[in-house]
C-alpha cells in the first residue's frame, strides 16, 4: 500500500495494530563454545593470548591489548576469589526476596576477568572479599547451555 | 508484570549476566562494596555524601528530592543491595539539561554568571562487567576483607 508523505501534522492519523517485538542473542563466536564447554564437558574454558600472557574469561575472540585473533582455548581452574560481592535483598520484580541472595564477582585463578554469579554454601555474614571460592555446576541432564548451568560458587 | 528494573537490565549483557535475572542495582552494590574496601572509605561517609547532596536540592524549588536528613537516617534506612542502603541510592528522574557553549567573548556578553569549563575528558570501559576497571586492578592488588 503506498504511503503519502505526510507534510503536516494535521494530516496525520492514528492507525491500530500491533506491533511484535521480537529479540533473540546468539551468543557469539567464543560465547558458543565456552557455553557448549559447560554444558558438555562442565569445565570453564577461556581464549588465550601468549603474546600478552593473559586468558579471557568471558572468552574473546580478539585480544584487547594487541588485537590478535585469539585460536588458543584453554580449561581454566575451577576455583577463584571473590573480587567483591553484594546482598541483594530485592529481586528483578522490585520485590523484597524471602530469602537474600549473594552476588559476586568471582576472579577465577589465573584468567583475566570472571564471572558473575551467586555464592552458595555459605552465609552472608561469613563472605569476605578475598574468599576462596569453586564453582558449582548443574547435574549435566540439566544443563541447556546458559550461564545458569552454574548453579552457584561455593567457598573453598 | 513488566517493572522498571527490567527494563533497566536489558541493559544488561544478554549472554553472560541478564539471563541471571538479578535486579541490576546489584552492580551498584558490588561497586561500592569493592570501593569501600579498597580505599578504607566508610559507610558514613557515603552517608555524609547522600545528605549534602538531598541538602543542596533544598536550595533549588526544581529538585524532586530535596530534604533534611541525617547521616543516622541514612544508616539506618533499609538494606538494599548490601552495602548500600535506601537512602545511599539515587531515585530515578527523568529530566533534559540544555548547555549553552559559547566563547569567552561571548560568554561574558551573555551574562554576570558564565559557568568556566575547566576540563573535559573521556575514557572508555571494557566491554564486560567481568573485565572491567575494578577486575583489572585486582590482578594488581589484594585486598583482605
Amino acid at each position: 500500500m503506498p504511503v503519502d508523505k505526510v507534510v503536516q501534522v494535521s494530516q496525520t492519523k492514528p492507525v491500530y495494530g500491533e506491533i511484535l517485538v521480537y529479540g533473540q542473542y546468539t551468543f557469539g563466536i567464543a560465547g558458543e563454545r565456552f557455553f557448549r564447554e559447560i554444558k558438555d564437558n562442565g569445565r570453564i574454558m577461556g581464549t588465550r593470548c601468549e603474546q600478552c600472557s593473559l586468558t579471557y574469561v568471558p572468552p574473546r575472540i580478539y585480544c584487547e591489548r594487541c588485537f590478535n585473533g585469539l585460536k588458543e582455548w584453554v580449561a581454566v581452574p575451577s576455583t577463584g576469589t571473590v573480587h567483591t560481592y553484594t546482598i541483594a535483598h530485592f529481586g528483578l520484580d522490585g520485590a523484597k526476596l524471602p530469602k537474600p541472595a549473594i552476588i559476586a564477582m568471582v576472579q577465577l585463578d589465573g584468567v583475566y576477568g570472571g564471572l558473575v554469579h551467586q555464592l552458595g554454601e555459605v552465609r552472608p555474614a561469613e563472605v569476605k572479599i578475598g574468599m576462596p571460592v569453586e564453582v558449582v555446576f548443574k547435574d549435566k541432564a540439566e544443563r541447556v547451555g546458559s550461564i545458569n548451568d552454574i548453579a552457584y560458587f561455593k567457598p573453598c | 508484570m513488566l517493572t522498571p528494573n527490567y527494563l533497566i537490565a536489558l541493559a544488561l549483557d544478554a549472554v553472560y549476566n541478564n539471563p541471571l535475572s538479578y535486579n541490576p542495582y546489584f552492580i551498584a552494590g558490588m561497586e561500592m562494596n569493592r570501593y569501600l574496601c579498597e580505599s578504607g572509605t566508610t559507610k558514613e561517609q557515603c552517608a555524609l555524601v547522600a545528605v549534602k547532596n538531598r541538602l543542596n536540592a533544598l536550595l533549588n524549588p526544581q529538585a524532586a528530592y530535596s530534604e533534611r536528613i541525617t547521616v543516622d537516617e541514612v544508616l539506618d534506612s533499609e538494606m538494599m543491595f548490601y552495602p548500600l542502603s535506601r537512602l545511599d541510592m539515587s531515585c530515578p528522574a527523568d529530566g533534559g539539561i540544555v548547555m549553552v557553549l559559547a566563547s569567552e567573548e561571548k560568554a561574558k556578553a551573555l551574562g554576570d554568571t558564565p559557568i568556566w569549563i575547566r576540563g573535559i575528558g573521556w575514557c572508555s570501559d571494557a566491554p564486560s562487567l567481568e573485565t572491567s576497571e575494578g577486575v583489572e586492578n585486582a590482578s594488581r592488588q589484594s585486598c583482605s576483607g
